[in-house]
């Protein structure tokens, strides 16, 4: 039996492949879409592994927070191979000339041996011990190309870091070991360590980080190493990174990157289903009466399902074979868009896996869409030859249902499966779940709508005849309703969610934070400094209010007794473990607590050790009021019992933290402080240099321009975002294309008949701008709410911030859908308008 | 010359004079209709005749003004079609034309009734369906309103057409074998009501069929061979 429907299958196709473009099209852009990024990601991720010892700056790196390496465990790293120190802090550099300008820096400082891998280049060109030698009596820095606008100064100018004076001698045009490109972070300076001294910035307590990074020289590999230095040094706190951890920072932000994508993806696969289930059935009403002759000559259901199942399997196949092709060469690209954003370019080459996964992905889809259309070819009765019946209605055999069923949970699986973050991709998969009922349920309300709308006499099209033929067009069997609204809705509810996200982070960053969020973060201050600065940042006029707190550096080791690394916490919380953090203590409750448990310490306090935690966390982590928390400040384990939570709003952007102790816990432990001060909009540049002026060792962060900062990301990224959303609404307007183009002879037929019937060609045109007009208008006006709603729940649900709603980009959005509709539909449409009625009226 | 002698008072319902119509086919140029001349009466009925291929259908569609001529003149109840464009076209065939084919051409997403109210509701009438449904009850339809094309009969769907035709009241009503698709007794009874309802209103009708028989119950008998009107005869069952 297969044989012979092969044989008839292929036979079939030989009418060639022009009704089949929408279906190809739809397939080869999902997969190119998915399969274009997870090339991309692996690419990017191959480029990292082959530039490791060059980013890391070693086969192994030891950082410690609070102190360099003592002569033992230097000695130690030594016998592996060469050893290179650096040291990292965040700090401020300003023009030694008076009416410089000033910029928030990161102070990179660098033994002679820097670099270990690689080569730092600078312009001029000069070797980097050049750069940074002493040179009369001033050393040098080579620094970011941006600080030269920024501190308006020139090469050979003086800059002050910290009391530390230096000469900027040449810029940075490569940095071996830069992971972060210097629009996502600060702009760079480096320095000799011999130099750093002098700048007076490093203090007990200050946020830096010493790092030695080790060239192995074949006496031990980089493992060996490792271990050996684990097992001899056991109490060292040192925190040890392989080449395998090069690019930890981004890497993440790469994962989330591709996560995103392939999200995309996978709704332009999904998007792109809906057209493959209408290009199918399309096909198949067309050989109705192929299949009733087939039927009546003998061939048997299962049979006419194996036909059209062969016919459409090889037509995926070369779909798919499309995508892949696409996808292949994705890479090479969209490379240089991203070159801005990573460390390093990306390895061109093709990428099996990803490129399966596209193509499993693909025959998923395909197999999930075209079941439900191939199912009910099947059971075409032979009368449909003989009574002229409309195609569409019924239901397939229960067999078929459930193994669409069986399928459809196959692709759900697969999607979630392969998914490098699982939790996220089950949430999309349920999520596309709902939006494909919601859609479904929308179009169905549609066309409820129009059927009742299209009701005859009396009734709102009564006397309309074109109102009616376009409203009676919308709810008829087999109309693109369905289809256009799932799939150009679905496409387009992306675009508008996107769009409204990107308003509202917008909105926050010109308007502004809430009006009590504090304009700028001073760090570093010593202890001996606080008062000093307090009263001398009030004393600057537009000074609202200047909060300080203490800041003790440490990390959460113990959960009630249990070891975080074994304690069972949510990830949603589980950053608060990660590496060190801020802590403070106090006596008081901040300002702006919110007790939500509990009570504060009074100031009489025994022994017993108490602190204050973010209710969040405390939840995340399983703990309760009485319970206790361990934190490691210097090497030294503090415990303290959880006296009460607190309600922390992130958003607010005010100074918080997650744990606050009560002094007796901290007492000896350094301390830097902190500030926060609120002042008026244009104050910042005069309290910045006042401080400037007699604290030079404070680093002062403006929320503006931090906020610029985190625009400058979202920026670069929203150009892929809305690259991959366009891909989605591409899929959805091939969908309505192909829906359009299905029904074109048919719309052909009914502008000859209502011509015949008296209809001017206006009166058609009107029928078929009815038509579209009110498929778009509905589409549109679905997509918009169902956007809509989705940017509002994450922002005002998961980013928890205030929600600002465009009410001119949703009508924006249902007037550029109404017009796509209106295009499509007429540019398939316009012959009907002049098509010559005789020859469809001839008998056949 | 009674023919002429009714044309000369008043003016004619269908004048068609030296008629020609060249298509191009996929073969070059094809002479279809090679010089017709005809003048048929208001109120008259005139059977046209003659083999498959022969030109019945186009003259038809002349007529109706759904084609054009290549060369001649057609003017229909005292109007010119050259100076007609096809919008004007369009609304003359909505006021003065009904047509009925072989193959019904319902609108299918539309029920009878709202079929029959089409060229009504065209010609802005505000009674278009009542109108509607007293043309399908007399037609014999007045149970089947709400029905679509697909959940009728062929000889239904005949039947809805025909009230289609009918429910504008036109002058002039074509039928192009408006039983050629149905089975003996029903096209019987279609044609009973054809005739029936071109007695009643005075409409001039022009009917193709292969049925001599029925051809002789017009008042007129136009053969029509390769392109050209090879013989027109007065019927004898007309008086
Ligand atoms: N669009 C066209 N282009 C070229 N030739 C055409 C076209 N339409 C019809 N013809 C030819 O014109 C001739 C007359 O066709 P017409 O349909 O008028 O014949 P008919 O007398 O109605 O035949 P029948 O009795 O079979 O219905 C035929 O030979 C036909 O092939
Ligand atoms: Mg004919």
């Amino acid at each position: 039996m297969f044989t012979i429907a092969r044989r008839i299958a292929f036979r079939e196709l030989r009418g060639g492949l022009r009704g089949f473009r929408i279906f190809l099209a739809c397939l080869a852009l999902g997969v190119a879409a998915i399969g274009g990024a997870a090339s991309l990601n692996e690419s990017v991720k191959a480029g990292i592994a082959s530039n490791a010892q060059p980013l890391l700056g070693g086969d192994l790196q030891a950082r410690l927070s609070h102190r360099t390496a003592n002569e033992e465990e230097l000695s130690a790293m030594r016998r592996a191979g060469s050893v290179s120190y650096q040291l990292q802090l965040r700090s401020m550099a300003r023009s030694a000339a008076e009416d410089g300008g000033r910029s928030l820096i990161e102070l990179k400082a660098v033994d002679g041996a820097y670099p270990l891998y690689g080569v730092t280049e600078v312009e001029p060109a000069m070797p980097l011990a050049d750069v940074l030698a002493v040179k009369d009596g001033v050393p040098g820095a080579a620094i970011d190309p941006s600080l030269l606008a920024r501190l308006k100064i020139q090469i050979g100018d003086q800059i002050k870091i910290g009391e530390g004076t230096f000469q900027a001698r040449a810029v940075i045009t490569k940095e071996p070991d830069r992971l972060v490109a210097p629009t996502m972070s600060g702009p760079r300076v480096l320095i000799a360590t011999t130099a750093l001294p002098a700048t007076e910035l490093v203090q007990q307590g200050s946020l830096l980080q010493h790092i030695y990074n080790i060239r192995t020289e074949g006496r031990e590999t980089a493992d060996q190493l490792r271990e050996r230095l684990t097992r001899d040094f056991p109490d060292a706190a040192w925190r040890l990174r392989g080449l395998n951890q090069a690019a930890q920072g981004i890497e993440s932000f790469l994962d989330n990157v591709t996560l995103f994508l392939t999200l995309v993806g996978m709704t332009a696969l999904l998007t792109g289903g809906i057209g493959v289930a209408n290009a199918v059935s399309t096909y198949l009403a067309a050989r109705m009466n192929t299949i009733a002759t087939l039927k009546c000559l003998g061939a048997p259901a299962r049979m006419i399902f194996m036909i059209y199942a062969i016919q459409i399997a090889a037509l995926a196949s070369i779909g798919i074979a499309i995508g892949l092709v696409i996808a292949a060469v994705v890479p090479p690209l969209a490379l240089p868009f991203l070159a801005e954003l990573l460390p390093v370019g990306g390895e061109i080459g093709i990428y099996p896996v990803a490129l399966a996964r596209a193509a499993v992905f693909g025959v998923l889809t395909a197999a999930v869409f075209a079941l439900w259309p191939l199912a009910k070819a099947r059971d075409i009765p032979p009368v449909a030859l003989f009574r002229q019946a409309l195609a569409g209605g019924g239901r397939p055999p229960l067999r078929y249902l459930v193994l669409l069923a069986i399928l459809g949970a196959g692709l759900a699986g697969f999607a979630i499966a392969t998914a490098e973050n699982v939790k996220f991709a089950a949430q999309f998969v349920a999520g596309a779940a709902v939006a494909l009922v919601l859609f479904r349920i929308a179009a169905v309300g549609v066309m409820r709508l129009a059927a009742s709308l299209a009701r005859g006499r009396g009734g709102f099209a009564a006397g309309k005849p074109t109102l009616r033929l376009a409203l009676a067009n919308l709810h008829r069997p087999g109309s693109p309703t369905t289809a256009v609204v799932l799939s150009l809705g679905l496409g387009l509810s992306v675009l508008v969610a996107i769009a409204l996200l990107e308003t509202n982070l917008d909105a926050r960053i010109t308007n502004g934070m809430p009006a009590d969020a504090p304009s700028m973060f001073f760090i570093d201050i010593q202890p001996q400094q606080t008062e000093d600065f307090t009263s001398l940042v009030e004393q600057v006029p537009g000074v609202r209010k200047v909060t300080t707190a203490s800041m003790i550096r440490g990390r959460i080791t113990k959960i009630n007794g249990v070891k975080a690394e074994d304690a069972n916490i949510d990830p949603d919380v589980r950053w608060a473990i990660r590496g060190e953090r801020g802590l403070s203590q106090s006596a008081d409750p901040p300002e702006n607590a919110r007790i939500v448990d509990g009570t504060w310490w009074g100031p009489e306090l025994g022994d017993e050790h108490l602190v204050s935690m973010d209710s969040v966390v405390a939840k995340g982590m399983g703990l309760k009021l009485g319970q206790t928390i361990s934190v490691d400040v210097l090497g030294v384990e503090i415990t303290a019992v959880i006296a009460n939570l607190r309600d922390i709003r992130w958003q607010s952007g005010a100074m918080n933290f997650t744990l606050i102790f009560s002094p007796n816990a901290m007492a000896g432990a350094p301390q830097m402080y902190i500030a926060t001060v609120n002042s008026d909009t244009g104050s910042e540049d005069r309290i910045e240099q006042a401080v400037m002026a007699s604290m030079p060792n404070v680093t002062v962060i403006q929320v503006r321009e931090a906020l610029e900062l985190l625009r400058n990301v979202l920026g670069s990224l929203s150009i892929a975002v809305r690259i991959t959303a366009s891909v989605a609404l591409v899929a959805g307007a091939l969908v309505l294309a192909g829906a359009i183009a299905a029904g074109h002879s048919r719309r052909i037929y009914e502008a000859v008949v209502l011509k015949v019937l008296g209809a001017t060609r206006r009166d058609v045109t009107r029928a078929f701008l009815f038509e579209y007009g009110l498929l778009g208008l509905a589409t549109g006006v679905i997509a918009a709410g169902v956007g809509t709603i989705a940017a509002w729940a994450i922002v005002t649900k998961i980013m928890r911030l205030e929600w600002t709603f465009d009410g001119l980009l949703t009508l924006e959005v249902i007037v550029a859908c109404v017009v796509v509709t209106l295009l499509a539909g007429f540019s398939g449409t316009w012959r009907a308008l002049g098509a010559k009625a005789a020859p469809l009226l001839r008998n056949e | 010359m009674s023919v002429m002698s009714r044309f000369s008072a008043d003016p004619a319902a269908i004048q068609l004079d030296g008629v020609h119509l060249t298509l191009e086919g996929p073969a070059g140029p094809v002479n279809i209709l090679k010089g017709v001349d005809l003048s048929v009466a208001q109120g008259a009925a005139v059977g046209i005749v003659g083999p498959s291929g022969s030109g019945k259908t186009t003259l038809l569609m002349l007529i109706a003004g759904l084609e054009r001529v290549s060369r001649g003149n057609v003017r229909i109840a005292g109007t010119d079609y050259a100076k007609l464009n096809e919008d004007g076209l369009a609304l003359f065939r909505r006021d003065h034309i009904g047509i009925v084919f072989q193959s019904f051409h319902l609108i299918p997403t539309m029920t009878a009734l709202e079929n029959v109210a089409v060229p009504l509701e065209f010609a802005g009438r505000s009674d278009a369906f009542d109108r509607a449904e007293a043309q399908l009850r007399a037609v014999g339809l007045g149970h089947r309103i709400t029905h679509y094309p697909g959940q009728l009969s062929g000889g239904e769907q005949q039947r809805v057409a025909l009230a289609r035709a009918f429910a504008a009241e036109p002058k002039i009503l074509l039928a192009d074998e408006p039983t050629g698709n149905l089975d003996g007794a029903t096209g019987h009874q279609i044609i009973e009501l054809l005739f029936d309802l071109h007695k009643r209103s005075n409409t001039t009708l022009v009917l193709i069929t292969h049925d001599m028989g029925l051809a002789a119950r017009c008042d007129r008998t136009v053969h029509i061979a390769d392109g050209l009107i090879a013989r027109d005869s007065l019927s004898s069952a007309a008086e």
